[in-house]
């Protein structure tokens, strides 16, 4: 496979990855907006341990991103996960915000302008320095992130957040911790996200809050809603999003442009899926099947 | 120049921006129940039309504002209406719809790009302001211009709302639409005339915005978030509460500023945002 080939795989495969570690909460209809600022936890951690301590091993950068991901996840959920609806949206937006906010005006991290040229992460002295073993690396954090959401999905916490998700007072009576479910879900899907975001950090060798920026939370969030909480169709949104400019690039636009009218499209799907799944889901509901297929009492 | 002078000018001319944003987004908010982020997108409109005019006529940027804000006013209000009247049709949840208000503002933003590119963009004002000395600190000719013509709007729909037929309909309807409709006001009718006047201080408030500082399309997304924060601090009154909370939202900056910096300015407005969503949240359960 070529580098450029490669590198558009790459895109794939992080995007998926991406949208698959939020599937739980898209089901739930929980609908964060933090999904950039998770990865650049990730990617800001993998850099900070690269020229603060000369880390490079893969796996110890990986678990320390993980960890740094989940405990500030952690914190800031403790209030956003007490949230329901617009507000947890707008929570999470906020805490997107700030994170670009606290990002730029620190000066260890380079600031706006970032860190440029940090050294490849290496794993038993295999360096992953080529764009064809960063696609092994995240399809390797695929199959990880895959195994963490099935499991979730197969485990009591799956339904439970799914009903938490669409009626919190129901699931309250039921028994169920709602914010318990909603922190769970929401840390889980941080930690796994700032994977990604150490994988395009090593793969550019670069970190910049531009790469975490709003414009890339709404487009992990189109991917989510696009993808209607199945991997397939998560996957087929990935795809759609990263080949599209590479499409229409072909076909003469300059890249930049492309990437607009990308974006342009992706809006407008995002604002028609969403009408549809309602109209679809309203009229499920007055049929009268269950909301919550999966959920048992315990 | 005084540095107290300096910041209690800065709080003047931000809360009064504010106050403008937070306006036109409660419109939307308290009638539609819509938290709609594609304000935004209309506040990077009212920029970018009034780039267009610039462009097009010599007049003063203020004019330019003006003509921009009644160009784009009626089509923007037909596009938005239409698409939140079709999701609210369609039965979506309240987060789907500020999902799918972010979606609406994406095309927006990408949009505008599509057609001016990304890059900052500058109306030629900014490049001849003259400045004057008020209170101890230094104020711009755009600043000036900005902060009465905002002021003007403001004040218009404060009368607009408090004297006028409609305006009380207006305000029933933010009030309790279910009564509302049962004493007779159409509550389509009273959306359609608050997204109109919401949408046309919105493009106002984008315009005035382009005319202190350089913009480029993503221009709406961070003043929308402080109107929304404005909004949210001064309470259910509509004009009222919305300068209550832009001047403590610009005020509680400016202390940030004079405290810890200019630089972080943002962290705590959106830190102040997390912290009164949770507040909120927590005083609507406690009423159950």
């Amino acid at each position: 496979m070529t580098s450029y080939g490669a590198r558009v795989a790459l895109g794939i495969v992080c995007i998926f990855c991406v949208g698959l570690a939020h599937l739980p909460l898209t089901r739930a209809r929980l609908l964060p907006v933090s999904q950039a600022a998770a990865a650049g936890l990730g990617g800001y951690t993998a850099a900070f341990l690269s020229i603060r301590f000369g880390c490079h091993g893969l796996v110890l950068v990986l678990a320390i991103a993980v960890l740094v991901a989940g405990v500030t996840a952690f914190i800031f959920g403790l209030l956003a996960s007490r949230l329901s609806g617009d507000r947890f949206v707008l929570a999470t937006l906020a805490g997107q915000m700030l994170f670009l906010a606290l990002i730029d005006n620190t000066a260890a991290l380079g600031g706006a302008q970032g860190i440029g040229g940090l050294p490849v992460l290496s794993v038993g002295g295999f360096v992953l320095a080529s764009p064809q073993r960063n696609l092994g690396l995240a399809i390797a954090v695929a199959v990880v992130v895959l195994f963490v959401v099935l499991k979730h999905q197969r485990s009591p916490h799956g339904p439970a957040l799914q009903l938490v998700g669409q009626d919190d007072v129901f699931a309250a009576a039921l028994g169920l911790s709602c914010w318990r479910e909603r922190l769970r879900a929401f840390v889980t899907a941080s930690a796994l996200t700032s994977l990604v975001g150490v994988v395009q950090t090593n793969d550019i060798q670069t970190v910049a809050p531009e790469m975490f920026g709003i414009g890339n939370a709404i487009a992990y969030l189109a991917v989510g809603v696009l993808g209607r909480g199945s991997i397939l169709g998560v996957g087929l949104a990935a795809i759609m999003y990263v080949l599209t400019p590479e499409v229409l690039k072909f076909w003469g636009l300059p890249p930049s442009g492309a990437a607009f009218v990308r974006n342009v499209v992706f809006g407008i799907a995002m604002v028609l899926v969403l009408g549809i799944s309602h109209y679809r889901r309203d009229r499920v509901a007055s049929s009268g099947q269950a909301v919550a297929p999966g959920l048992r009492a315990t | 120049m005084s540095i107290l002078g300096q910041s209690v000018l800065n709080a003047i001319l931000s809360g009064t921006q504010f106050a403008l944003i937070g306006l036109s987004f409660a419109l939307a908010f308290r009638t539609w129940r819509v938290f709609s982020i594609a304000h935004a997108g209309i506040l990077t409109l009212g920029a970018y039309l009034a780039l267009i005019v610039s462009r097009s006529v010599d007049v003063p940027a203020a004019a330019d504002v003006l003509v921009g804000t009644l160009m784009g006013a009626v089509p923007v209000t037909i596009a938005l209406g239409a698409l939140y009247s079709l999701l609210l049709r369609a039965g979506v949840a309240r987060e789907s719809m500020l999902v799918g208000s972010l979606g609406i503002y994406w095309v927006i933003e990408n949009g505008v790009a599509c057609v001016f590119g990304d890059r900052l963009q500058s109306l030629q004002t900014l490049l001849v302001a003259e400045s004057y000395s008020v209170l101890g600190g230094q104020v711009t000719g755009p600043q000036v211009v900005s902060l009465v013509t905002a002021s003007a709007a403001i004040a218009a729909t404060f009368f607009w709302l408090r004297l006028t037929h409609v305006g009380v309909e207006v305000r029933a309807i933010a009030d309790d639409e279910v009564l509302s409709s049962l004493r007779g006001v159409s509550p389509a009718r009273v959306r359609a005339v608050t997204m109109l006047a919401s949408t046309a201080l919105g493009l106002l408030a984008g315009g005035l915005l382009a005319t202190t500082v350089d913009f480029n399309p993503l221009h709406g997304f961070r003043p929308l978030l402080f109107g929304y924060i404005a909004m949210a601090i001064g309470g259910p009154t509509l004009v009222g509460g919305v300068l209550m909370g832009a001047y403590s939202l610009s005020v509680a900056q400016q202390t940030t500023a004079a405290l810890l910096g200019d630089q972080w300015i943002d962290a705590a407005s959106y830190s102040l945002l997390v912290l009164w969503l949770v507040i909120a949240d927590t005083r609507q359960r406690r009423l159950g």
